[in-house]
C-alpha cells in the first residue's frame, strides 16, 4: 500500500468560549425591553407585536427599538455595551435569511454575553443555519423564537397571529431559569 | 501550522471527496512540497494571518491559502495574487460573513489588473470569464476552495445558498489594459501603472451584453443598461455595484466617440436609474422604513449602482461582433462593497511612507515614572 502524505485543508473548529446565558431571575417591575431590528422587511413590525404581548404577560414599562444599517453586519461591542447598560430583555431579528439569521444570532448572544437574557426571533427554513452558528459561537442549542417563512409578505394581521404564537416561548427564553451552558 | 495526514495514494481522491474538502472536482494533492513552494512566493510565514471573519472566529494563514491555492491546481506564481485576492475578500468592507452565508449565493469575482496578469499567463482576451485558462481558472477556484475549507462557506455548513450559479466555482479574469486616452482599473482606483491589483466583489455570475449593430456611445450603452436596470435583481433599486466587462467594440464605439470611462459610467449610473412603478410592473413590492429605504429621488427613480464609482468598468473579452458582460453584486452597499489591494511579491520591498509616516523621534519621548 502506497500512501501520500498531505496537509488538510480545513481547519479544526476554534476553541470558544462558552457563552454564559445572562441570568432569567433579575427582572424588575419597570423593566425595559430592547428590540433589535435587523431591518428586514416587517422586522420592525413583527418585534413590535412580539413586544405587545409580551407586556401583557411581563412587567415591561419601556420598549425601544434600535435599527440596524444593514442585516448582514453583526451590532459593534460599544454599541452593545452602551443599550446593554439600560436593557432589561432583548430580542433580535428577522433571521429569514442566511446572512441575517446569524448575524441577529450573534446579535443576542453578545447581549447575554453582557448579562442581558435575549433571544433571536427567526423563520423556520433558518432553524438549522442558526443553530450551526450558535454551536461555533459557544452556546449550542441556543433558544430562538421561530415563526413560519417567509414573514415579510404577511399582513398585520398575521404578524400579530405570528406574535401571539411565540409570546409564551419568548416569556420562557426571557424570563424562566436556565440550564446550564454546555461546555 | 495546518495538520498532515497520510492518504492511500488510490484513494487520495475519493478521500477528499468523502471528507468534504473538494468542490465537487477532483483537486492536487497538497504535498508539503508544493505547499512550500507556494509559500516560497511571498514574503510570508506559514502562520501569518492573511485576513480573518471576526464573526466565525476564523482566520487564514497563509499555510491554509497556499494549502488550497494547491488543491485548486495553481502555479506557485499564481499565489501573490491569491493572496492578494483574499487579503481583499476579508477586508470589513467586503463582509464576507454575509456574502459567504446568504441565501443569494454570491460568487466572489475576482478582477487582475496589472503587468502580473500577463506575466503568469492570464486570459484578459477571448473567453475572458470563461474556461481554458489555468490561471484564470485555479486563481478564483483557490478562493473559493479557501472559502469552503477555512470559512466554512458550504451546504450544510454556513453557507445557505438557496440556488447558488456555477460562477461559485471560480470567477475570475484580467483586464485588457485599454489603449489610451483610456486607464487601466488600478490607475483609475489611484495604483501605479506598473502595480498589479486584484479587486474582488461579491456578484451574481455573469450576464452576457450584445449589441451588434451600432456604434453609437449611447446606443451601445443602452443596451449595457438594459442588462443592468432588471428587476429580478436584487440590488436593484435599492443601490448597489456592478462590474462592466467591456468588450473591444463597444469600448473602441466610445472612443471613438471621445467618451472617457468615467463619461460611460456616469451615463450607465444615471440611465440605469429604476421608476418604482417599474419594479412594481414586475411584481416588486418596494421597501420603505426599513434598511433598504427605497424611496425615489428627485427624479423619480431608484438608484441600481450607488454612485459611479460603483460601477467597476474593465477592458476585457475578445473580438467579434460587438459583446460585453455585466455583474451585479449579490446585494446592495449596506452589505457589500468591492475591495481592492495590490499584489506583493517576495522580496518587494516595502513602500516609502514619506517623511512624517513612520519616523519617530524617540529622544522626543520622555519617560514617565
Amino acid at each position: 500500500m502506497t500512501t501520500i502524505t498531505v496537509h488538510r485543508p480545513d481547519v479544526e473548529d476554534p476553541p470558544v468560549e462558552p457563552v454564559q446565558l445572562a441570568p432569567r431571575d433579575r427582572l424588575p417591575q419597570d423593566a425595559h425591553l430592547l428590540l433589535v431590528d435587523n431591518g428586514k422587511a416587517k422586522a420592525k413590525d413583527l418585534l413590535r407585536y412580539i413586544a405587545d404581548e409580551l407586556q401583557e404577560r411581563l412587567p415591561i414599562a419601556t420598549v425601544q427599538v434600535v435599527s440596524k444599517p444593514g442585516a448582514g453586519y453583526v451590532l459593534a461591542d460599544d454599541q452593545v455595551t452602551e443599550l446593554a447598560g439600560s436593557a432589561d430583555l432583548v430580542i433580535a431579528g428577522l433571521g429569514d435569511c442566511g446572512a441575517c439569521s446569524a448575524c441577529s444570532l450573534q446579535d443576542a448572544l453578545l447581549f447575554e454575553r453582557a448579562g442581558v437574557p435575549a433571544t433571536v426571533l427567526i423563520t423556520e427554513v433558518f432553524i438549522a443555519n442558526v443553530a450551526r452558528f450558535a454551536d461555533s459561537l459557544g452556546r449550542p442549542g441556543y433558544h430562538s423564537l421561530v415563526v413560519p417563512h417567509p414573514a415579510a409578505t404577511k399582513t398585520d394581521e398575521q404578524l400579530r397571529g405570528f406574535a401571539a404564537a411565540v409570546a409564551d416561548a419568548a416569556v420562557e427564553q426571557l424570563a424562566a431559569r436556565q440550564p446550564a451552558a454546555v461546555a | 501550522m495546518s495538520a498532515l495526514v497520510e492518504i492511500e495514494s488510490d484513494h487520495l481522491q475519493e478521500e477528499f471527496f468523502a471528507r468534504g474538502w473538494t468542490d465537487g472536482l477532483p483537486v492536487v494533492p497538497p504535498t508539503p512540497e508544493l505547499v512550500e513552494a507556494m509559500l516560497a512566493t511571498v514574503d510570508l510565514d506559514a502562520h501569518d494571518v492573511i485576513g480573518s471573519i471576526p464573526s466565525r472566529n476564523r482566520s487564514a494563514t497563509a499555510e491554509q491559502a497556499a494549502v488550497n491555492a494547491v488543491m485548486a491546481g495553481c502555479r506557485p506564481d499564481y499565489f501573490p495574487v491569491v493572496v492578494a485576492a483574499l487579503s481583499a475578500l476579508l477586508d470589513p468592507s467586503f463582509n464576507a460573513h454575509a456574502a459567504l452565508s446568504s441565501t443569494g449565493g454570491a460568487a466572489s469575482c475576482v478582477i487582475v489588473s496589472g503587468p502580473l496578469a500577463e506575466e503568469i499567463g492570464m486570459n484578459a482576451g477571448h473567453n475572458a470569464l470563461g474556461s481554458g485558462n489555468r490561471a484564470n481558472a485555479t486563481i478564483g477556484r483557490a478562493v473559493r476552495l479557501v472559502a469552503r475549507n477555512v470559512f466554512g462557506a458550504v451546504t450544510g455548513k454556513f453557507d445557505a445558498t438557496a440556488m447558488g450559479n456555477p460562477a461559485k466555482y471560480t470567477l475570475c479574469f484580467a483586464e485588457e489594459d485599454p489603449p489610451e486616452p483610456w486607464t487601466p482599473l488600478r490607475v483609475r482606483l489611484g495604483y501605479e501603472p506598473g502595480d498589479t491589483t486584484v479587486t474582488v466583489m461579491a456578484t451574481e455570475a455573469p450576464r452576457q451584453i450584445a449589441n451588434h449593430l451600432n456604434e453609437d456611445p449611447e446606443g451601445v450603452l443602452l443596451t449595457f443598461v438594459s442588462a443592468m436596470r432588471v428587476a429580478a435583481t436584487f440590488a436593484v433599486g435599492k443601490g448597489g455595484q456592478g462590474v462592466v466587462v467591456m468588450g473591444p467594440e463597444h469600448s473602441l464605439a466610445l472612443r471613438q466617440a471621445g467618451w472617457t470611462q468615467e463619461q460611460a459610467q456616469e451615463f450607465l449610473c444615471r440611465e440605469a436609474r429604476i421608476r418604482p412603478d417599474e419594479l412594481e410592473g414586475f411584481g416588486v413590492p418596494l421597501e420603505v422604513g426599513n434598511q433598504h429605504d427605497m424611496v425615489p429621488g428627485p427624479d423619480g427613480r431608484l438608484p441600481t449602482v450607488g454612485s459611479p464609482a460603483d460601477l467597476y468598468l474593465v477592458t476585457a473579452g475578445g473580438g467579434g461582433p460587438g459583446w460585453s458582460a455585466y455583474l451585479p453584486s449579490f446585494a446592495p452597499l449596506q452589505h457589500t462593497r468591492a475591495v481592492t489591494r495590490r499584489v506583493r511579491l517576495r522580496g518587494e520591498a516595502m513602500p516609502d511612507c514619506g517623511p512624517d509616516g513612520c519616523a519617530v523621534d524617540l529622544s522626543s519621548f520622555t519617560r514617565g515614572d
